[in-house]
């Protein structure tokens, strides 16, 4: 399949270092990646391998002692490296949405679900109270959560694991990003629930063409809704390509043991 | 074989109203050799059964028998030797340990509370217990920040080792850590049960965990035992149960060939309030009918070892 550059995520290797009291530590080396509009691409590895900080880099959202200092991430055809870190900001939500693997602890227990939604819509929107309001019940609904005008009312604490994780991704979507960043979305919630959140995560991905980063240790996950895989490990993409390939034909070692390891 | 835990009709109810039925009604057996895996959701009331057969916890009704005496009931006297036989490995491996002492410390303290033994003796049990999980016995002298997930794991599971208790009762014990080393861990949970005669209880809502450690399964949905079944041998294909099996079309294949989660017709997603009275499952039950919303179906054997609470 060929795609425009302009519809593409291109991360070209990126390196991030961090400098701790312990000296320099190289937490991404020489990465590259790439997540198509419409397309699911799974990035697996261990914690501590380095994911999490793959995707922080590319919404600019590194701790303070952390740095790129080599490599592109190309957008759209735009290099974010060569933008001010202001105009990197103003394009988290709008072009990146992210959605995290603790659902409770992403939401503020302090504010209505209603207070938390609004308030990111038009923090980027200009509309009216009433209008992100409806803008959010009909999120809500497209996430198939019943009843969502009384679950405005209702703070994060109220809800359970799956509920909140999709009042997350409707929080994310009613902004209508180009990508989505999933870190670990459904290693917190079980199976069932898993199963639910996965297939709307897909849909999306499908239905609204929006390109996908999916993080995570779970193979299972990545072999049911995966288009593209990379395998990571200690800062490396060690081995990426098609899923099949990557499940049928695995070339490295690592992912020969990670593939075994599938319990 | 040896009975080592028996429980009748435990029930455990919070709430001033008694509204919350976390346990409700649950009779189940662990033999020893024969551990038992229970399965079930967050929120199903796993692990306030296990604290109840540990005596953490007081039942509303029922009973506890383990190795053939009640707990409820008798004196810190009576049960403190029992306790010493059944152990619990918990979820958080690195929550169990005090961050001020070392690992060796840790566990010998809960020796030191159970047998009285010269110094020499104590090192050296400690050193055992953390040869026989797989570990270097220098490592008693670390900090559990010192630690990698795995390790500190094995140092919980050599904590609840030292004593050799008879009954291990594993609270999620892999569920925090990476995939490549749950299966190690199995493993070796596998292995000690098999050299030293430890029976578990383990809880867990990882389906996939059971086949390697378990002889039983028990599933549990919002405080009873739906299914109970013996032999973990393509558990899957043999499950009654509508709830059951729709845990087991749940799991993903790992195999991108034969995706299914996606194919599957989507669940309903109603809200899961507790149901005044009848199946717990009701709700969310393909084949529910009236009868299931108005009396709890008993359970009921199917096949030889194989329980079943359905209409169905």
């Amino acid at each position: 399949m060929d795609y425009r550059q302009t519809d593409e995520l291109s991360i070209e290797n990126l390196c991030v270092d961090f400098d701790t009291p312990e000296g320099i530590v190289h937490a991404v080396r020489d990465v590259s990646l790439k997540v198509h509009k419409g397309r699911i691409t799974a990035l697996v590895g261990e914690s501590g391998s380095g994911k999490s900080v793959t995707s922080l880099a590319v919404m600019s959202l590194l701790a303070r002692n952390g740095s790129i200092n080599n490599g592109k991430i190309i957008c759209n055809g735009t290099d974010l490296l060569a933008l001010s870190v202001k105009e990197r900001h103003a394009l988290n939500g709008r072009t990146f949405g992210m959605i995290f693997q603790d659902p409770g602890a992403a939401l503020d227990p302090l504010f209505t679900v209603e207070q938390q939604m609004t308030e990111g819509l038009r923090e980027h929107q200009r509309i009216s109270r009433q209008e992100a309001r409806e803008l959010s019940i009909r999120y809500l609904k497209a996430v198939n959560l019943q009843e969502p005008e009384s679950l405005l009312k209702k703070r994060p604490f109220e809800l359970s694991g799956g509920m909140c994780q999709r009042v997350m991704i409707a929080m994310t979507m009613a902004l209508q990003p180009d990508y989505l960043i999933a870190d670990e979305p459904t290693t917190a919630l079980d199976v069932t629930v898993q199963k639910q959140i996965l297939r709307q995560i897909y849909q999306l991905c499908r239905e609204q063409e929006i390109g996908i980063l999916f993080i995570t240790h779970d193979l299972g996950v990545v072999a049911e809704i995966a288009d593209e895989v990379a395998i990571m490990q200690a800062g490396q993409i060690v081995e990426n390509g098609d899923v099949l390939q990557i499940f049928e034909h695995p070339q490295h070692a690592y992912t020969k043991q990670l593939l075994n390891a599938v319990l | 074989m040896q009975t080592l835990i028996q429980t009748e009709g435990l029930k455990k109810y919070y709430g001033k109203k008694h509204v919350v039925r976390a346990v409700d009604d649950v009779s189940l057996q662990i033999m020893q050799g024969r551990s038992l895996a229970l399965i079930g959701e967050s929120g199903s009331g796993k692990t306030t059964f296990a604290r109840l057969i540990g005596g953490l916890e007081k039942p509303s009704a029922g009973k506890v028998r383990f190795l053939g005496q009640e707990i409820q009931g008798t004196g810190e006297k009576t049960f403190r030797p029992l306790r010493k036989d059944m152990q619990i490995v918990f979820q958080s491996s690195g929550g169990v340990f005090d961050p001020g002492y070392t690992i060796g410390e840790s566990i010998v303290e809960v020796l030191r509370n159970y047998e009285k033994l010269p110094r020499a003796a104590y090192e050296e049990r400690v050193d055992e217990a953390l040869r026989r999980v797989g570990l270097d016995p220098e490592l008693k002298n670390r900090y559990v920040t010192q630690l990698s997930g795995g390790q500190c794991q094995r140092a919980n599971i050599a904590r609840a080792l030292v004593l050799r208790p008879k009954l291990v009762i594993c609270d999620e014990p892999v569920s925090s850590l990476d995939y490549s080393i749950r299966k190690q861990i199995l493993n070796l949970l596998n292995e000690i049960q098999e050299k030293y005669d430890v029976t578990y209880l383990l809880i867990t809502h990882d389906l996939s965990n059971v086949p390697y450690v378990c002889k039983a399964v028990a599933i549990m949905y919002q405080g009873r035992i739906l299914e109970y079944m013996e032999g973990t041998t393509a558990i899957g294909e043999r499950v009654m149960h509508p709830y059951s099996k729709l845990l087991y079309r749940s799991i993903p294949a790992a195999d991108p060939r034969r995706r299914r989660l996606l194919l599957d017709e989507p669940e309903q997603t109603e809200e899961l309030h507790a149901v005044p009275k009848g199946c717990p499952f009701q709700n969310r039950c393909v084949s529910c009918t009236d009868r299931c919303r108005e009396t709890m179906p008993p359970m009921v054997e199917r096949e030889p070892g194989h329980q079943v609470a359905c209409y169905c």
